[in-house]
């Protein structure tokens, strides 16, 4: 058994059921018509109790028991006065009150079966006709509570003697004894004659004998109750987590402050490293490639009109050169644009701002340069 | 556990429910924001400790090309700063500009093997042939001195007269 089912039957294990005695009830096995839909039973239970008690249904704590698709349902009845205010005291804080025949209700024998139930007022006979779980025969057989060994014996043999001839030999259990059994959230189990019985909440409100209307409020209640509870676990189990994650966090907090520590350590090792990648590579610039300033003007000034005239000219980079000029004939700075453009030394020409003043025009023109065109002469 | 919150009144379950709710909210949005911001640092250190790592692991590769681009220059004739000045200078006087000229050291880029100095030197007011000529002084001492940066400006007043500013640049062999 795992540890989480150990801890879901403890949970469970705090619910009550009330226990009575057969000898309180008549019991009847009813015929029910086999189309009858199941939410139309408990009606028809009613009408039938209407039919066999002299009391209302109002004035009687009844229970029954019928499967879906069975052709009977067994119904049991006891007249609400035989129960004093003190036991319905202890029935409101029940989960369940029936009586022990329901218990074994459960059995639902796949085959003909007998049970003889074997209680301190009753000896109750119960035959399953191995046709539907409902069974067929239902003996309820009272003896006083200080009735003799005797007249004890003679009430089990009336009881199988009610069964007829039909069943195998009966089983002889005793009542559940006490008052409390294994329930779960969605039902309880029994253990009956060492074999377990269990019951869905449906069955249990069906089999259930005390006021339908207030089983049907208890039912709501433990539903909301169910829901609010599954709420508050819900919101424990993301509290645990966010709890776990901040242990987690505050672990990798103090990894990540030794990474950062170790990044902090490797800093000035590294910016050496990277200063002398820099400035090898600025020496081979140096080496390899040479800035041409003189050679760029001489391209640039081979397509010069004469009514253009230079102002000033700075090398942007190895390969550019931003030349700013002058001229009264602006025309002539877009046909000079051109021009370069069509030398195999300029790689593109851009023309930046240009302004017009007093018949000047002044203007910017960025010309780069193909790395071919400007290779130094062979160092010696 | 359960069968406490069962046994409570309505109003107490709710309650219960209630500041659990709120407490897990507020507590798990803050932890969601401290783990997204503790995801970030953690992926800026990652980062920086991977790039550390290229470089170290490229250290050996990286001395060896320094080695290489220092290996063809003679020590003898390589030029610190004030050396560098110096030299600048002299061309100034060989080409007769240098009452016109004016320089200054720019911060030298230094490892323990080697440094690159810089500085730039201004020649001003002076005819094109001028120029031309500094500048053919200053291309015969490459690869030991460089120009990195070149501009020239003419004289608005009189454009026969032109001013250059020039960053060079020389390699220092330190052994």
């Amino acid at each position: 058994m795992s540890v989480l089912e150990k801890l879901k039957q403890s949970a469970a294990a705090t619910k009550q059921v009330v226990i009575l005695s057969d000898a309180a009830f008549f019991v009847r096995v009813l015929p029910v018509p086999a189309a009858t839909p199941p939410e139309e039973v408990p009606g028809f239970v009613e009408l039938a109790l209407e039919g066999l008690s002299p009391f209302s249904v109002a004035q009687l704590c009844y229970g029954y028991f019928h499967t879906p698709g069975a052709d009977r349902a067994l119904v049991y009845a006891a007249y609400r006065r035989r129960f004093t205010v003190a036991d319905a005291e202890v029935w409101a804080e029940a989960d369940a009150v029936l009586p022990g025949l329901a218990v074994c209700l459960g059995l639902a024998p796949a085959g003909p079966r007998a049970v003889l139930l074997t209680g301190a007022e009753a000896v109750t006979a119960i035959g399953w006709d191995g046709r539907n779980t409902v069974p067929a025969v239902v003996s309820v057989n009272p003896v006083g509570a200080d009735a003799s060994p005797e007249e004890r014996e003679a009430a089990k043999k009336a009881a199988v003697a009610a069964l007829g001839g039909a069943f195998p030999e009966p089983s002889v259990f005793a009542p559940p004894a006490g008052t409390v059994s294994r329930v779960g959230d969605n039902g309880c189990r029994f253990v009956i004659g060492g074999e377990p019985v269990s019951f869905e909440n449906t069955q249990l409100d069906t089999l259930d004998v005390r006021d339908k209307a207030a089983l049907v409020a208890r039912r709501r209640e433990r539903t909301r109750n169910l829901r609010l509870w599954q709420a508050a676990a819900g919101c424990t189990a993301l509290i645990g987590l966010a709890l776990l994650l901040q242990i987690g966090l505050a672990g990798g907090r103090i990894l990540l402050r030794s990474r950062a520590a170790l990044a902090e350590a490797q800093a000035p090792a590294v910016q050496k490293i990277v200063t002398k990648h820099e400035l090898a590579n600025r020496i081979q610039e140096l080496s390899n490639h040479r800035l041409m300033p003189i050679r760029m003007l001489e391209i640039v000034n081979e397509k010069r009109p004469r009514t253009i005239q230079f102002t000033s000219a700075t090398t942007r980079g190895l390969y550019g050169l931003e030349i700013q000029g002058q001229t009264n004939a602006t025309l002539d700075i877009s046909s000079y644009q051109a021009a370069l453009k069509e030398l195999p030394a300029c790689d593109h020409v851009d023309l930046g701002q240009t302004a017009d003043r007093g018949g000047v025009t002044r203007f910017t023109l960025t010309v780069t340069f193909r790395p071919e065109a400007l290779r130094p002469p062979p160092s010696s | 556990m359960k069968s406490f919150f069962f046994s409570r009144l309505l109003r107490e379950k709710l309650l219960i429910t209630a500041l659990l709710g709120l407490a897990a909210a507020v507590w798990f949005s803050h932890v969601s924001r401290s783990g997204r911001l503790f995801l970030a640092d953690w992926r800026a250190n990652t980062t920086v400790l991977k790039t550390q790592q290229q470089w170290i692991d490229n250290s050996a590769q990286i001395q060896v090309a320094a080695t290489k681009a220092v290996d063809h220059l003679d020590p003898s004739r390589t030029f610190n700063g004030s050396r560098l000045l110096g030299e600048l200078t002299s061309i100034a006087d060989q080409v007769g500009v240098r009452s016109n000229t004016s320089g200054e050291n720019l911060s030298p880029q230094t490892t323990g093997q080697f440094s690159v100095n810089t500085v730039k030197f201004s020649v001003r007011n002076v005819d094109l042939p001028a120029i031309l000529n500094f500048h053919a002084e200053l291309e015969k001492r490459a690869p030991y001195i460089g120009l990195e940066q070149f501009s020239l400006v003419a004289n608005p007043s009189n454009p026969t007269l032109l001013s250059a500013t020039l960053n060079v640049s020389s390699v220092e062999i330190n052994r």
